[in-house]
């Protein structure tokens, strides 16, 4: 018997293992420090109960300073976009702007991470490589980023599923979660000149059907 | 998302169905979002990852990035963050007390010290402790109650009412104030401790005078603006010396203490100003209330009561202050115009003067009577302990005292009698050091008819003052800032003069050894200073030796300016310097100037060339000097060489320096190389500081001065003294440092010095400079020996004004 309970905490990981590595990074929000002094990773994990462990201790992204940003990526990939998943890179962007509340925010991040870590997105996990909060004053952002920008067909149905899952979410809300939904490209944002990116894509929350571009 | 689920669930049994020995990792498993928030509530998902310390929880009670990125930050070096800066600075400026702006407290509260609130409270409880009243910020309130009290006390009462109207005024106010009731009202509160106290004023006043005496401390000013006047300075002492010295204290030390507290800066100033630096005087009150027993120990030794009030700051503070105060030499402040003016620390000589002065009861001089009254009542001196410790003197005493030396000759005829006051004491002590000391040395000196401890008064010699303005010429001192050699020269030169003088006072005949080594204590008495300072300046070891000790010559010829009884003295000094050239070959010296820091090796090169010193001894014009004479000076060099070694020992005091402790026994017995050291020292240190020149430059002056009035005996006598004072500063090291006094023993001087004079280990010559036998003392620190005479302030500032009427 002693056996076995000793062996069971060794084996619970095991029961509701994840595909893949997640982890969790934290960029703090000292910018005169260099990028990559500010950005460190928290946590890994590769199962759910670790996940929510993690979730639950640590401060949700309303808990940040602005400037902060929260990143879950997936094995590997660090959230950046010098990196070779990233460089070509895009993201399917959700802006939470001051007028919504913080925990709105805090929706959003779970829901998405919960789809994410859940595997929600099929074969198109593959095209995934994390998440991005950013803490901004002016309006957070939360953004799914995607290893092609170009790969319209791919990007479009991790939208449409992320569109699912927030709307999902949002039922028990007399508004939904989010406005809009809109893919722009990594290189786009590198170089915009102003706030407004072109988008690639959106998906709105009020349009029932989903609208590629 | 199905299909998907399925092809994942499903392949690795396919795969372990199939036997195809690939036995998948665990299956990839898909979490929709009720599942997901199924496991949410697992016990696995409940446990917080050990990883994430609650050390940075945030307030919300979860891991807070933030602060555990701060942390990593520290760990890996990657500091500089900005919040945590602005704290500390924030609590840098609170805790040191120096921001102007009423840090983090309404403006409302004004611009005040911290330490006012907490003396508001701290008043009550600490009513017996004079010590804690004290302090500085304390002084406002003391004094609103304080008229009250005042009311009440006993003798206080008398000798406050004669003081200086504006404190009178003050007074009365007070007591008006008192009976239209706030105060009054908080007075009764203060007073529930007893029924003795009647809800009436005069009710407690009675019961006051009767049965319990107002506290010492009750009796002063009470507010800033209280004047205070000075007084005995012209007056005959009489009976005012027998007053008990906590009635001088309230006299004293208490009207004077509102000024003290609050200005801070000027007592610091007046810190820095004391060329003693040392710990002795540089009882770091910063805190105000509690010192350290050491630090106390070493004040009631010192007799400085009043560093409480001052509170004074630590020695680094110290030396920045004397720094900024030469600086600013020019400055209207206070301090500045003290500093500036009489660059040269006659704190120092005040010192002196008033460690010695508690035996004399008869001094004609009044102002010494009247400034060492309080221990006037103990002639013996032995009786007085800790408790007798006296009223301090007060900045603003010492710069009173500057500035009438400075304005000028005031009274002529008060130097005589306080330095022949002063020698008295010093003599005293002598004998009692020579008579209990380890090295007997009486032969040599003849103990002075009034040298006898019971005996102090009958000592007076008259001192000739030739009101010898003190020469300050500016190019000079240049010259002197600029080249270091220059000033070596120009010093010489004085004492050569004065040695010649002195000689023509004797009829022709050489000074006593003893002046020779009273010179060896005078410089052994700029070692101290000088190693002092060095640990201060920790970076630069050596060359701040060099430069401390040069600043110590500096402060410690001031002294002998200011100090009367230490004219002879200086005649001494100088006569010692003239020789010194022919003490050490110019080509030893040049070499030494050129050596780098290294102490070590200067000694060595010293020793090594020591040998010509000798002989160019001999060869000395100026000096008439024999054999024996000659050897009366080596072993007077020889021992101030170890007096040299000792204090620099005893610099540790303040860092503990163990290396330096390390010296005194290594000291090789040749003075030249002391003396060669010495003459390094200053050199750098008039290349660093040019102010220090001037105040050199004053010194030479007063020397030549000096000279004049130069009697044999007087000189005598001087030696002593200053061996008496030179010990006392060794005391008060050692007693700080906690070194053995076993230790100092032991470099104890070569016999022929104990022929010489009575010169004893630096811890004895402490002592007995204090009025401690060397048997009483044992170095533990934990009392002061009940013999011991406190100097206060007030004889410091007294000494100076004396010198100043000089």
């Amino acid at each position: 018997m002693t056996d076995l309970e000793q062996e069971k905490p060794a084996a619970e990981p095991v029961l509701y293992p994840l595909k893949r590595h997640w982890t969790w990074w934290y960029l703090n929000d000292e910018r005169a420090k260099s990028w990559e002094e500010r950005l460190k990773k928290v946590y890994t994990f590769n199962t759910v109960p670790e996940f929510w462990a993690l979730y639950d201790a640590i401060r949700p992204p309303s808990g940040l300073n602005a400037m902060c940003d929260y990143n879950v990526f997936r094995d590997g990939i660090q959230p950046m976009w010098e990196v070779p998943e990233n460089s070509n890179g895009g993201r399917w962007l959700i802006v939470i702007d001051r007028t919504k509340t913080p925990e709105m925010v805090d929706a959003i991040w779970l829901e998405i991470l919960m789809a994410l870590v859940g595997e929600q997105f099929g074969k198109d996990m593959e095209s995934i490589c994390g998440l991005v909060c950013n803490v901004r004053a002016k309006g957070s952002k939360i953004s799914v980023w995607t290893k092609d920008c170009n790969d319209d067909e791919t990007n479009l149905r991790i939208g449409i599923v992320l569109k699912e899952k927030l709307m999902a979410a949002s039922k028990d809300l007399p508004k939904p979660l989010f406005d809009v939904i809109r893919y722009e490209d990594h290189e786009s944002c590198q170089k915009k000149t102003s706030s407004v990116v072109k988008a690639k894509l959106s998906l709105h929350s009020a349009e029932t059907a989903e609208n590629g571009m | 998302m199905t299909s998907h689920l399925d092809d994942e669930g499903l392949h690795p049994m396919v795969s372990t169905l199939l036997g195809g020995g690939i036995f998948p990792s665990p299956p990839p498993r898909t979490y929709d979002r009720e599942r997901m928030m199924e496991l949410r509530s697992t016990k696995a998902s409940m446990t917080r990852p050990e990883n994430l310390s609650e050390d940075y929880n945030g307030e919300d009670g979860k891991f807070s990035p933030l602060k555990w990125l701060e942390h990593r930050w520290e760990i890996e070096g990657i500091k500089n963050r900005p919040m945590s800066k602005k704290i500390d600075s924030l609590c840098a400026g609170a805790d040191e007390n120096t921001g102007l702006s009423p840090q983090r407290r309404a403006f409302s509260s004004g611009c005040k010290a911290p330490t006012d609130d907490k003396g508001r409270d701290g008043i009550r409880q600490s009513y017996k402790n004079p010590v804690t009243l004290q302090i500085t910020g304390e002084y406002e309130r003391l004094g609103g109650h304080g008229k009250n009290w005042r009311n009440g006390s006993t003798g206080g009462a008398d000798k406050f009412a004669s003081r200086g109207t504006d404190f009178k005024t003050s007074f009365q106010k007070g007591g008006q104030v008192d009976r239209g009731g706030v105060r009054g009202t908080e007075w009764k509160k203060d007073a529930t401790r007893g029924t003795k106290f009647g809800s009436r004023r005069e009710d407690r006043m009675n019961s006051v005078s009767g049965s319990e005496k107002l506290p010492e401390w009750a009796d002063g000013p009470t507010t800033m603006d209280d004047m205070i006047e000075l007084r005995g300075f012209d007056e005959p002492k009489k009976g005012k010396n027998k007053k008990n010295p906590k009635e001088k204290k309230e006299k004293e030390g208490k009207p004077e203490a509102p000024e003290c507290g609050g200005s801070r800066p000027s007592s610091a100033g007046l810190k820095v100003a004391e060329p003693f630096d040392d710990p002795a005087i540089a009882y770091s009150s910063s805190g105000g209330g509690a010192l350290p027993a050491t630090d106390h120990e070493l004040a009631a030794l010192l007799g400085c009561l009043d560093l409480q009030k001052a509170s004074r700051k630590t020695d680094g503070d110290e030396m920045a202050f004397n720094h900024k105060s030469e600086d600013s030499a020019a400055g209207t402040s206070r301090l500045s115009r003290f500093f500036g003016k009489k660059s040269k620390s006659p704190e120092i000589d005040a010192m002196l003067a008033s460690v010695g002065v508690g035996n004399n009861e008869n001094v004609a001089n009044p102002m010494l009577a009247k400034l060492f009254g309080h221990s006037g009542g103990d002639n013996n001196a032995s009786s007085s302990g800790l408790g007798d410790m006296k009223g301090g003197m007060r900045l603003e005493d010492l710069e009173k005292g500057m500035d009438t030396k400075e304005s000028s000759k005031v009274s002529p005829l008060q130097d005589p009698s306080q330095q022949a006051q002063l020698l008295h004491h010093l003599q005293k002590v002598a004998k009692q050091q020579a008579e209990s000391g380890q090295h007997l040395q009486h032969h040599r000196q003849p103990t002075p008819p009034n040298g006898g401890p019971i005996h102090p008064h009958q000592m007076h010699h008259p001192m000739v003052h030739p009101g010898m303005p003190i020469v300050a010429d500016p190019a000079l001192l240049a010259s002197f800032a600029q080249n270091p050699l220059v000033l070596n020269a120009y010093v010489e030169n004085q004492l050569q003069e004065a040695t010649n003088a002195a000689i023509r006072a004797n009829n022709g005949q050489q000074l006593p050894a003893q002046l020779r080594k009273f010179q060896g204590m005078v410089r052994y008495f700029s070692f101290c200073y000088f190693s002092d300072e060095q640990l201060r300046i920790a970076s630069m070891r050596n060359k701040a030796f060099l430069q401390s000790q040069t600043i110590t010559f500096v402060g410690l010829q001031q002294q002998h300016q200011t100090l009367q009884h230490q004219h002879q003295q200086h005649q001494h000094l100088q006569q010692q310097k003239g020789r010194t050239p022919a003490m050490i070959p110019a080509s030893v010296q040049r070499q030494l100037q050129k050596s780098t820091s290294n102490a070590d090796q200067k000694k060595e090169k010293t020793s090594s060339q020591s040998p010509p010193e000798s002989a160019q001894d001999t060869s000395d014009p100026q000096n008439h000097v024999d054999a024996a004479n000659q050897l009366k000076k080596l072993h007077m060099q020889q021992n101030y060489a170890n007096m040299v070694q000792a204090m620099n020992s005893g610099v540790g005091w303040q860092r503990g320096n163990g290396a330096v402790n390390g010296q005194q026994q290594q000291l090789p017995p040749n003075v030249q190389m002391l003396m060669a050291q010495h003459q390094q020292a200053q050199m750098h240190h008039l290349k660093i500081m040019l102010s220090r020149a001037q105040q050199q430059q004053m010194l030479m002056a007063k020397l030549q001065h000096m000279q004049q009035q130069q009697q044999q005996a007087q000189v005598f006598l001087n030696s002593k003294v200053l061996n008496g004072y030179l010990g006392f500063q060794m005391a008060s090291l050692q007693e700080r440092q906690g070194s053995n006094h076993s230790h100092l023993q032991q470099q104890a001087m070569p016999s022929e010095l104990s022929q010489v004079g009575p010169i004893q280990t630096p811890l004895e010559k402490l002592l007995a400079s204090v009025g401690v036998q060397g048997s009483q003392f044992t170095g533990s620190g934990d009392r002061i020996p009940t013999s011991a005479r406190p100097m206060s302030l007030e004889d410091l500032e007294k000494q100076l004004t004396a010198a100043g009427q000089k």
